[in-house]
């Protein structure tokens, strides 16, 4: 471990913390970019296992953060990338959301809101197709995703159900 | 709680390797947080759907990101400024008209 290790997860993920519009969903494109093609932190089928497991595990879906931060620098790292990504958001989330609600009205915030919503869209969208490649999804792993996406937006179902026979599907060679 | 069990899991996931079995289970996992994230996603853009700035602005993200594979903070200060001076012409157009968003 060194601590220029250290330095780079701790200023890269301060960053993306506070420049995650749209949740955690749309920076994972920008996680793979980072972590994979520009840093070499990890291997591409890496980060589609550490991705898996993040959301397989209980608890919040941005703990891939902290098992990137644990390839890079072990578990110091891991608690200096989880670390980094919650604080400086934290003050700011709590900013955002006073002037927020307090402006729903204004002609900035729908402006705004449209703004940076069609662009979250757009990332999802990308983080969707970058993690389907690195997990090596065939045809049959984009007719699954695609099942998913339906299953979600259409009905109720919670999602640890869906993510476990996805899982045994998976295992049995299906997927 | 969920930290150590990630770290944990990160541990053997990195420094023991994974079985070919337990890939295939992963990658079968893999759809179901990738068809929540898009169901999400098609929850906003369906808001979306008949106005042609926002859909560009998703096109434009979504290229930017995985095409030309920039940094995020690059994808935001080249999209954000015009998506927003767009989205606010857009919000006062519809006000004279009366139509509202």
């Amino acid at each position: 471990m060194k601590l220029a290790d250290l330095v780079a997860l701790a200023s890269f993920f301060s960053t993306l913390s506070v420049l995650s519009i749209g949740g955690s969903n749309s920076v994972v494109s920008e996680l793979a970019r980072h972590a994979v093609r520009e840093q070499h932190w990890m291997t591409s089928s890496a980060f589609a296992d550490v991705f898996a497991i993040s959301q397989a595990a209980p608890g919040p879906s941005n703990l891939i953060v902290a098992m990137i931060g644990y390839k890079v620098a072990g578990m110091v790292g891991a608690v200096v990338a989880q670390a980094a990504m919650m604080v400086p958001a934290g003050p700011l989330m709590i900013l955002v959301v006073r002037i927020w609600k307090r402006t729903s009205a204004s002609g900035w915030h729908v402006a705004l809101e449209h703004a940076l919503g069609s662009i979250a869209v757009g990332l999802i969208l990308a983080s969707g197709r970058i993690v389907a490649e690195n997990s090596g999804f065939s045809y049959r792993g984009y007719a699954a995703a695609s099942l998913c996406t339906l299953l979600f937006r259409r009905t109720k179902v919670s999602p640890l159900p869906v993510l476990a026979g996805a899982g045994l599907l998976g295992w049995a060679g299906m997927i | 709680m969920p930290f150590g069990i990630v770290v944990g899991l990160a541990w053997m996931n990195f420094d023991t390797g994974t079985s070919p079995a337990v890939q295939d289970a992963l990658r079968g996992v893999t759809a179901a947080p990738v068809g929540l994230a898009l169901a999400a996603g098609l929850k906003t853009g369906e808001g979306f759907a008949r106005q042609p700035t926002e859909l560009a602005f998703i096109a434009l993200a979504f290229a930017g990101s995985l095409l030309l594979h920039l940094p995020l903070p690059a994808v935001l200060a080249i999209l954000a400024p015009p998506s927003f001076l767009l989205a606010w012409r857009d919000v006062h157009r519809r006000n004279e008209d009366g139509t509202g968003l």
